[in-house]
């Protein structure tokens, strides 16, 4: 009895070893019978792993195309693992070995993961059409500025995923119900920004003061907290509203050389009013633009202002995605007026929206949730920004069949009828051009349809994504800068609403900027740049 | 012959079964990572590969880490701070309580029921439950306004200046509760009752002379043993910080190993590891020679057993 235990004990071991061992050889090969597609038929066939970020979208969808692309396919079926796996994670995850073959999330700083054979040209994917029209290339959104943050020497290594925005959401019923909105000399809502009225952005502030005055009468009227966000756990959202302001006050050539670091040898005014010409050479002073202690104001007046936001916003960790959602969509009269939030926040809102139908709110999809623009330089577009800049990549497979499928793959979800579907599903907008059909579109709701026309207005509006913008400035994704934020506050703090609850006022956060952005540290990160070969003209 | 030597071989077998994996796991984990780490401390990383760095990393770390106003002075003051308090609070209240338990005073069950759930649930469970708990519609918020604290507003343990340290440090105490009632009791259970029937005869008529002249005496090597232990990890251990806060913590809470953590988490790129080597190795020459020698201290000054 003693030997046989002594021999399965042994045995036992033994083989606990052997699966740790072959547990560290990343690259798994499933035959059949996949965790999240159980519809499909998956028998006999290869597993493609694909790693997916679930945030407030859900990954519905994307088994739902995973599932019709299986049945397409008689060698393999996509297997979609949901996680919540963002850059660094991934990019180490790459790097010794992944066991997944793509994957899905949303940011793109997969850079230096370019030079080391990494990644899957995807390049060939470029010229393909997923349907008669458009190629991918062409569908792209930004194209030029999306293949400088994807490709190297030729290739591109990363195809772009979605793109919503991010920033102040209000309810355009109540504010007109409540005589919030601008309105023209003749006592009508105002056309907006398009000067188009019965559109996205009707009623919306063409100026600072105008905003202000907006503010003010809404805090006049009794409500408590103008504006709602997570403070503690999710202050990078407000990230996206202050952005959207800096891009707004520097103008189009102000925000290139803002996180360029180049003012392509004109002459920008700096916060201590002098005015000078940046290089590369001594690009952190961009950060010390005028715009940037306009944008800290900005970001004192309103945001972290305790007159319009309640501490619980600025500070409570227990304030987070649910009670903040309950918050905003409470039919109360006090409720806040604007959420700091993105596309997702409906669809994840779903089930709280839904039960506040008992308490007097709208069933979900009916309310007129709108993105409230912030004003811009005069003559230039409005800048919206995004909380996600997501890609899509696929990790170096050495099968060519294999390969080759997930990129057939890649070619079913981009085809206009799903991208479209899943924007009326989900809400997501996609960083491509792609139209949706009509019967989809109306099946979109209202949030939805507003901020995909607001999307649609490439003549009023500019949706820029922070990921996008950094991925493709190699001074922030060659060095240790990092593409987390456009600007460090102090060490590793990208986010404006901690910087601002540590230096407690404009003047000191524009202080703590000035004093952590030297020269010094500036020259660190270009040297690492230029060890990339970057810089070097 | 033969047969002897298949029986060794199975028995050998087994035996390195048993002790393959850890020796595996010993090997890559420690032994490899810690090569690893001594050698990056003197690199630089950058996109034509590694350079000798010399000792660049060192200033660099040390420079900041005696500076002032950055997260890696604050962390290291914090760090020593935490030390001290555990040292001149927690462990009299964790040997006071140990000792009420030991006598089994009046809820003495009730109160061990209570210290042990946070060891027995998630500390993930435990910090949000704590931080609802003091949040805007918690307990101790309602509390708070009932008694008109703070003018009857929410007072912000977490992010608050004045209160975040305090709050962790709370909390902190409040934790190891329960791993330091089981320890302490269970080392007073195991002095003999003669010792204490004879105390009585020497002039020993009450709890605190009983605490003070035989429980501490005799309970030396298990105090000794978390005071060397603690010491030991004061630039590792980096408390509740992550759980509250994830990330994004205020300057002025952050600790040792709070600020690694995040570095790896944050800034986890190529470039940025020779610096956090440095560090590594910077605290290891400043611990390990103060942990023998607070060990050697302790054993040569300690009080006598016999």
């Amino acid at each position: 009895m003693k030997k046989l235990f002594k021999k399965l004990l042994g045995l036992v071991m033994a083989a606990s070893l052997a699966v740790s061992m072959a547990a560290c050889n990343g690259n798994t090969n499933n035959s059949g019978g996949g965790t999240s597609n159980d519809s499909a038929d998956t028998r006999g066939k290869t597993a493609i792993n694909l790693s997916y970020f679930i945030g407030e979208f859900g990954d519905e969808w994307l088994k739902t195309l995973a599932n019709e692309w299986n049945k397409t396919n008689d060698s393999y079926y996509i297997d979609v693992k949901s996680n919540l796996n963002l850059g660094g994670t991934i990019v180490a995850d790459i790097k010794s070995g992944s066991s997944f073959d793509m994957f899905i999330t949303e940011d793109c700083s997969f850079q230096q993961l370019f030079g080391g054979n990494y990644l899957e040209d995807l390049s060939g994917l470029l010229d393909e059409k997923p349907e008669n029209g458009k190629t991918i290339a062409e569908k792209l959104s930004n194209k030029e500025q999306w293949l400088k943050a994807a490709s190297s020497e030729g290739k591109t290594y990363l195809l772009p995923y979605n793109i919503s925005p991010c920033g102040l959401i209000f309810d355009y019923d109540r504010f007109k119900d409540n005589g919030w909105l601008i309105t023209d000399a003749d006592g009508s809502i105002s056309a907006g920004k398009d000067g188009v009225k019965g559109t996205y952005d009707d009623g919306q502030p063409a100026n600072m003061s105008e905003f202000n005055a907006m503010c003010e009468k809404i805090k006049a009227s009794g409500v408590d907290d103008v504006f709602v966000y997570m403070g503690a756990t999710h202050p990078e959202y407000v990230n996206n509203v202050a952005y959207a302001y800096l891009a707004g006050v520097l103008g189009e050539e102000g925000y290139n050389a803002f996180y360029t670091h180049d003012s392509n040898g004109k002459e920008i005014e700096l916060l201590d009013g002098t005015k000078t010409v940046v290089t590369i050479e001594d690009g952190y002073k961009t950060w010390l633009m005028k715009g940037v202690k306009d944008m800290a104001e900005f970001v004192q007046n309103y945001l972290c202002n305790t007159k319009f936001v309640s501490e619980v916003t600025l500070s409570d960790k227990s304030f987070d995605v649910d009670t903040s959602h309950t918050a905003f969509i409470d039919t109360s009269d006090n409720a806040p007026a604007f959420i700091v939030e993105g596309n997702w926040f409906e669809n994840g809102s779903r089930s709280l929206i839904n039960s506040n139908v008992s308490y007097g709110g709208k069933p979900y999809g009916t309310s007129d949730y709108r993105y409230m623009i912030l004003p811009s330089v005069s003559g230039e577009k409005s800048q919206m920004f995004s909380q996600t800049g997501g890609s899509m990549l696929v990790v170096k497979q050495n099968d060519s069949a294999k390969s080759a499928a997930i990129k057939d793959f890649i070619k079913y979800m981009l085809k206009d009828k799903n991208l479209g579907k899943v924007t009326a599903d989900t809400g997501m907008i996609w960083n491509y051009n792609y139209e949706i059909p009509t019967e989809t579109a109306a099946k979109m709701t209202e949030f939805t349809k507003n901020a995909y026309d607001m999307v649609q207005d490439t003549k009023n509006v500019t949706v820029r994504s922070f990921y996008i913008d950094t991925a493709a400035t190699p001074i922030y994704s060659y060095s240790s800068l990092g593409t987390s934020g456009l600007m460090l506050f102090s060490e590793l703090q990208y986010d404006i609403v901690p910087a601002f609850r540590n230096a407690g006022s404009a003047a000191k956060l524009i202080e703590n900027l000035t004093k952590y952005n030297d020269a010094q540290k500036w020259s660190g990160y270009l040297s690492q740049a230029k060890s990339y070969g970057f810089y070097k003209g | 012959m033969q047969k002897d030597r298949k029986k060794i071989l199975k028995t050998n077998l087994f035996v390195y079964s048993l002790i393959g994996y850890p020796l595996i796991l010993f090997a890559i984990f420690y032994v490899a990572i810690n090569f690893n780490s001594i050698i990056l401390a003197f690199q630089r990383i950058d996109g034509t590969g590694k350079h000798f760095a010399a000792f660049d990393n060192f200033k660099t770390f040390l420079s900041e880490m005696f500076g002032q106003g950055n997260l890696l002075a604050y962390s290291f003051r914090n760090s020593i701070k935490m030390y001290f308090v555990n040292l001149v609070i927690c462990l009299p209240l964790y040997v006071f309580f140990s000792y009420l338990l030991f006598k089994k005073c009046f809820l003495n069950k009730a109160v061990s029921f209570l210290v042990m759930i946070p060891a027995i649930m998630s500390g993930l469970v435990i910090a949000l439950v704590f931080v609802n708990f003091i949040g805007n519609n918690g307990a101790v918020t309602y509390v708070t306004k009932k008694m008109g604290l703070n003018g009857g507003k929410w007072i912000n343990l977490l992010y608050s200046e004045k209160y975040a340290f305090g709050t962790t440090i709370f909390y902190m105490i409040w934790l190891s509760f329960s791993t330091s009632l089981i320890v302490y009791p269970t080392a007073m259970r195991g002095i003999s009752p003669e010792i204490f029937e004879s105390s009585k005869i020497d002039g020993v008529t009450n709890m605190f002379q009983e605490l003070w002249y035989i429980i501490l005496p005799l309970i030396y090597p298990t105090l000794t043993t978390f005071l060397i232990t603690g010491f030991a990890a004061i630039f590792t251990s980096g408390g509740p910080i992550l759980e509250f806060y994830y990330t994004q913590a205020p300057d002025y809470v952050s600790n040792m190993g709070y600020y690694f953590t995040k570095m790896i988490l944050v800034d986890g790129n190529d470039f940025s590891y020779p610096k956090y080597a440095a560090g590594g190795i910077i605290l290891t020459i400043i611990v390990a020679p103060l942990t023998i020698l607070l060990k050697w201290a302790l054993e040569k000054f300690g009080p006598a057993t016999e």
